[in-house]
């Protein structure tokens, strides 16, 4: 006799062999559920990876001689694996997850496509990386996509846009014919569509970004970016993390803080046209004027998140955020300001900036939005949010961060300490590399207690 | 929970009793099995195929006893089974110091392994009910500790084969009488079962596979290798420090295993034995490394060894454990260490891919079953055959690269390709392109750019970190054959570099190495002038002291020994490598020759070649050095010179 297997709300589901082939769950879960799995496990494997590249190459620092290992990969490719995986791994797909969790249809049929999308994704970022360890790269940081790879994630990124352009249009047609919804398709409303239509550049933007050709305006003082680069992609990111919670309808708790939220966000906007956007020297008052303006989203953008009523569980990553967050605002701005940048530019300070960014800041927000995603599932905030292993990321971050810093501070007071003091340098390595430990523990215990949750309730044993 | 009612905790005799047993036979095996036996057979002049004889007698016998041993098991007979194993142990013992010919000592080879065999399969299996099982783990660890704590008492471990032989046997005479003492079975069929989840056994027998192998491979190499046998045991104080570190660990390894630590153990254990494997080629430094970590990594398997079959199965039938001690025995311990034993003498080292691969195999097994379980289901299959795919792929385009290379170089210039091989490499990481104006960049690099003149370049290659130095006008600061030698082998010629070897472009038949150096050298080209006159006003800062003379040597050693020798006599190792002048020997250079009023001059001279180099030779300069630095140089070589020989000194 034929077992069909049973959902969640106890209706049969749907099985085919298609969904068999894409990990369909023994026994099949809901929606939410099964995205925030799908969510959490794809970004933290791809976190876990990326830390993995990260320790590799800390590793290198210390021991050269290691690098013989991998062949003709050597740290310079590696590099990019790392910045890659990074950007479009973990910082990336988390929001997939929250595009996914707003537009797909909230019925467990519909997580084949999320699977796909993820898989498929996750494709693209693996051919890339054996592609960059293959030398293949455009040359420019942060954007190393190249021949074949670079034309597979750019047509992943367009095959997302059309799915969810796709369930959109469904969702229209719905209302449009006045059928009776099932009450798991969402009825678009305009923000969908303007969103919709933002994120229908991306894809573009992406595959010109990535041509040798393109090369944003020079700070000819440092090499570096000018102040209305700055502004423009803080504020860029402001606009996101502004439209996050709304995307993810959040409940509000306190609405009077979004008017001046996006009041400023306005002004600065229009700043940020009337600035100049050619090459412009961090010596001219109107760069330095025009970033300064970014320190007032140092208490704004926290005060503005905490207007929501974010998921159980997010309390720990909310305070790391807007502890990260003003640390990032700091150093980036002052990081700019002449004498400073003469001489922090191209020593580690900048690189511990980086690192506040993507393993504080990003980290940071992209666990509150797995912890969304977790909202009523079983198990997940308890994981996300669990105090030991928040302490020890940060542990190691700030480790990390330490010795990064140490370097950078003596580079600042030395130029050329960095090549004439290899032994202070390596201990100091050494000190990077054991923070790097600490992060890459961290994050496959995250992975691994996601995945013995998972397979704990596949064979039911879970809760 | 254990249940308490079945069993009565044994009492401190009992577990006093199987800790002597666990030690006795730890040392019969240890001391007589595989140091004093072996001897006595070298002493007889045994060797070459005859040996191997004799090994595989005694590998067949434990084989055989270990086999044996799970048929005969019942907690009823456990105490003849082990007292008939310590007495066959002693007497064969015994007998190999009478033995004489290859055939007596094969026949006492087979029987050594097969009471060998006999004795720890039925220890092991016994120790679920001779032991508490809270305490297990200590005790086991106390008694493999004592056991290699006195192997290594020089007297023991340095004495004869027959002395050894002879220990071997009062071992297992005190391991005979401690079986009336150990704890009987009230019910021989039932056994206290833990609360802790089993852990797998076919990965664990894997694990210990591993561990044996690596074990055995080290230790015969520490052995052959005299460098590494006097770092390991070559006196009596590292003896004596071996055995303090075994009995320390073994007992740690017990207290963790005691708290349900099995794949802990097992995994800072097989770190340590792959760490020590790795080391093993290297001298100095690597190997009192590998002497103190082999020790530990040993004593941490060896206690697992021993309490792994009793607890990880989940049996709770006599039978059932005593068989997976068998196979464990079987696999791991004889043929793990028949294995070690053959890849050392056959390739005298432990091979790095064997390493990787070992690594791997034990890292799925201790970590990625209990968590990956569910990417290694049927449903898993498209994401691996992706991963397949792009696999396949990668492989497609490094031989179409290659090819491309290949055929496009000779239409391609040398500059061109080289710039592209820069940005392959990834170069931009750790060297940045852009010099900036009216920093010490200038003073440093060269002259400037202005960004319109980046942005021609496609891509420009500004960067944004310098791991080294800024590369935008290096052409007018290196030359193309101290780019190469940099590039082949960097620590050879920076001692302190971080620079990955790039020697594997050069291979003959590939452009991409000579093409760099041609790219290398091509920037900057343009501003060769501007940057030598800007050398020619270059005075080191008027409130810079040169550094004290020993600062100054020891930035000689460090910047200037590889060409220049450690004496600066120009015989450095890189001096046949660098063509074209050879380097000079500083001895015979008067630097501060001529009159009283020039010789200031002349220092500002000589501190103006080491801060920037000489153009059209490998003379390279050191640019980041600060001006006291260069100046305490400049003053060492000032000294150089007066030490030469006063008539063949040169102006």
């Amino acid at each position: 006799m034929a077992i069909r297997p049973v959902l969640e709300d106890g209706s049969p589901s749907r099985a085919s062999a298609m969904n068999f082939f894409l990990g369909e769950q023994r026994r099949p879960v809901g929606f939410q559920t099964g995205l925030y799995r799908l969510t959490a496990g794809f970004s933290l494997l791809w976190l876990s990876a990326a830390n993995f590249v990260g320790l590799w190459l800390a590793l290198l620092l210390c021991w050269p001689e290691l690098g013989s290992v991998s062949g003709p990969a050597g740290y310079g490719r590696w590099m990019a694996v790392h910045l890659n995986w990074q950007l479009y791994g973990w910082c990336s797909l988390p929001v997939v997850g929250v595009l996914l969790s707003r537009w797909l249809p909230r019925r467990p049929a519909a997580l084949l496509q999320a699977r796909w999308s993820f898989a498929l994704w996750s494709w693209a970022l693996g051919l890339g990386g054996a592609w960059w360890l293959e030398g293949e790269s455009s040359g420019k940081l942060f954007l190393d996509w190249s021949g074949l790879s670079r034309i597979c994630f750019v047509a992943v990124l367009v095959g997302l846009w059309g799915l969810l352009a796709y369930t959109l249009i469904r969702g229209f047609r719905g209302k449009k014919s006045g059928e009776q919804s099932e009450g798991l398709v969402r009825i678009p409303s305009m923000l969908d569509w303007l969103l919709l239509a933002g994120l229908g550049t991306v894809p573009l933007a992406i595959w010109n970004a990535t041509k040798p050709q393109l090369y944003p305006p020079i700070n000819p003082e440092s090499g570096g970016s000018t102040g209305t680069n700055l502004l423009g992609s803080t504020l860029a990111v402001v606009l996101i993390l502004g439209l996050l919670p709304v995307f993810l309808e959040i409940p509000r708790r306190n609405r009077h803080r979004a008017r001046p939220f996006w009041g400023v966000f306005v002004a600065e906007s229009i700043l940020y046209l009337l600035l100049n956007h050619g090459d412009q020297s961090n010596r001219d008052w109107k760069q330095i004027g025009g970033l300064a303006c970014l320190l007032i989203w140092i208490p704004l953008l926290p005060l503005y998140l905490r207007s929501f009523a974010w998921a159980d569980g997010s309390r720990l990553w909310g305070i790391s955020f807007a502890g990260w967050w003003a640390a990032l605002v700091i150093t980036g701005f002052a990081f700019f300001l002449p004498g400073i940048l003469d001489a922090a530019k191209y020593s580690h300070l900048l690189v511990a900036h980086a690192h506040i960014a993507m393993a504080g800041m990003l980290t940071s927000l992209n666990m509150l939005l797995l912890l969304q995603l977790a909202r009523g599932v079983p198990g997940g905030p308890d994981l996300l949010g669990e105090p030991i292993r928040f302490s020890l990321w940060h542990a190691g971050l700030f480790l990390h961060l330490l010795a990064l810093a140490a370097i950078g501070w003596n580079e600042v007071r030395l130029p050329g300490w960095l090549w004439h003091h290899a032994t202070e340098v390596r201990w100091l390595y050494f000190l990077r590399a054991a923070g790097g430990v600490c992060m890459t523990a961290v994050s496959l215990s995250w992975l691994f207690a996601l995945l013995r949750g998972e397979r704990e309730r596949s064979e039911g044993h879970g809760v | 929970m254990p249940n308490r009612d079945t069993f009565s905790p044994p009492p401190v005799l009992a577990a006093f009793a199987a800790i002597v047993a666990i030690a006795a036979t730890y040392v019969n095996f240890l001391l007589f099995a595989q140091f004093g036996f072996l001897g006595l057979v070298h002493d007889q002049g045994i060797a070459g195929g005859n040996l191997q004889r004799v090994l595989l007698s005694m590998g067949l016998g434990g084989i055989g006893g270990s086999l044996l041993a799970a048929k005969l098991f019942d907690y009823s007979r456990l105490r003849i089974l082990l007292l008939v194993g310590f007495v066959a142990s002693g007497a064969a013992a015994l007998l190999s110091t009478t033995a004489r010919n290859a055939v007596s000592f094969t026949l006492l080879a087979a029987a050594i392994g097969a009471s060998v065999g006999l004795l720890t399969v039925s220890l092991c299996a016994s120790i679920p009910i001779l032991l508490d099982c809270g305490r297990r783990g200590f005790q086991i660890g106390l008694g493999t500790g004592i056991a290699y704590g006195l192997c290594n008492v020089p007297a023991l471990f340095a004495g004869s084969p027959k002395v050894q032989a002879i220990a071997g046997a009062i071992a297992c005479g005190l391991g005979a009488i401690s079986t009336a003492g150990l704890a009987r079975a009230a019910d021989a069929h039932t056994l206290r079962s833990t609360d802790r989840r089993a852990f797998g056994f076919e990965r664990i027998v894997v694990v210990f596979l591993a561990l044996v192998w690596l074990d055995s491979a080290c230790f015969t190499i520490l052995e052959a290798t005299p460098l590494l046998n006097r770092f390991a045991w070559g006196g009596a104080s590292f003896q004596w420090r071996n055995g303090v570190i075994h009995f320390v660990a073994a007992c740690a390894a017990g207290w963790s295993l005691d708290r349900g630590n099995l794949r802990e153990v097992l995994a800072l254990s097989f770190l340590l034995l792959a760490g020590s494997a790795a080391m093993l080629g290297s001298d100095g430094v690597g190997a009192r490394a590998a002497g103190w970590l082999y020790p530990v990594g040993v004593s941490l398997y060896s206690t697992a060894l021993v309490f792994a079959p009793g607890s990880l199965s989940n049996a709770t039938c006599a039978r059932s454990t005593a068989w997976h001690a068998a196979l464990l025995y079987v696999i791991a311990g004889w043929v793990g260490s028949a294995m070690g034993i053959g890849m050392a003498q056959n390739l005298h080292s432990v091979p790095r891919l064997f390493l990787a691969s070992s690594t791997l195999i034990a890292a799925i097994c201790l970590i990625l079953p209990r968590s990956l379980f569910s990417l290694a289901t049927p449903q898993s299959i498209p994401y691996w055959a992706g991963l397949c795919a792009i696999g396949l792929l990668a492989y497609r385009l490094h031989e179409k690269q290659l090819l491309s290379f290949q055929s496009s170089s000779s239409a391609q210039s040398p500059e061109r390709l080289g710039r592209e091989v820069y940005i392959r490499e990834g170069c931009i990481h750790c060297h940045s392109q852009y010099v900036r104006p009216g920093t010490r960049d200038e003073e440093w690099w060269g002259p400037s750019q202005p960004p319109r003149e980046a942005r021609e370049e496609i891509p420009p290659l500004i960067g944004n970190r310098r791991q080294g130095p800024d590369l935008l006008r290096v052409g007018n600061r290196r030359s193309a054959q101290w780019n190469r030698l940099h590039l082949i082998n960097p620590r050879s010629v920076v001692p302190d570099s971080r620079m990955p070897s790039y020697g594997h472009l050069f291979v003959e038949g590939d452009p991409r190495g000579e093409a760099l150096v041609a790219y290398l050298q091509d920037l900057g080209s343009m501003t060769r002038e501007e940057r030598m006159e800007a050398v020619q006003r270059w005075r080191p800062a008027l409130e810079s002291c040169p550094v004290d003379s020993t600062t100054g040597a020891r930035l000689f050693a460090e910047n200037c020994a590889q060409c220049h020798g450690f004496s600066g006599r120009g015989d450095g190792p890189l001096s046949s490598l660098v063509g074209s002048p050879v380097p000079s020997d500083l001895t015979r250079s008067c630097w501060l020759g001529g009159t009283q009023s020039e010789a200031p001059e002349r220092l500002v001279g000589l501190a103006r070649i080491i801060k920037f180099g000489i153009p059209g030779t490998t003379m390279a300069g050191h640019e980041s050095l600060e001006d006291s630095a260069i100046l305490g140089l400049a003053a060492h070589l000032a000294r150089l010179s007066t030490r030469g020989d006063e008539s063949t000194r040169a102006p």
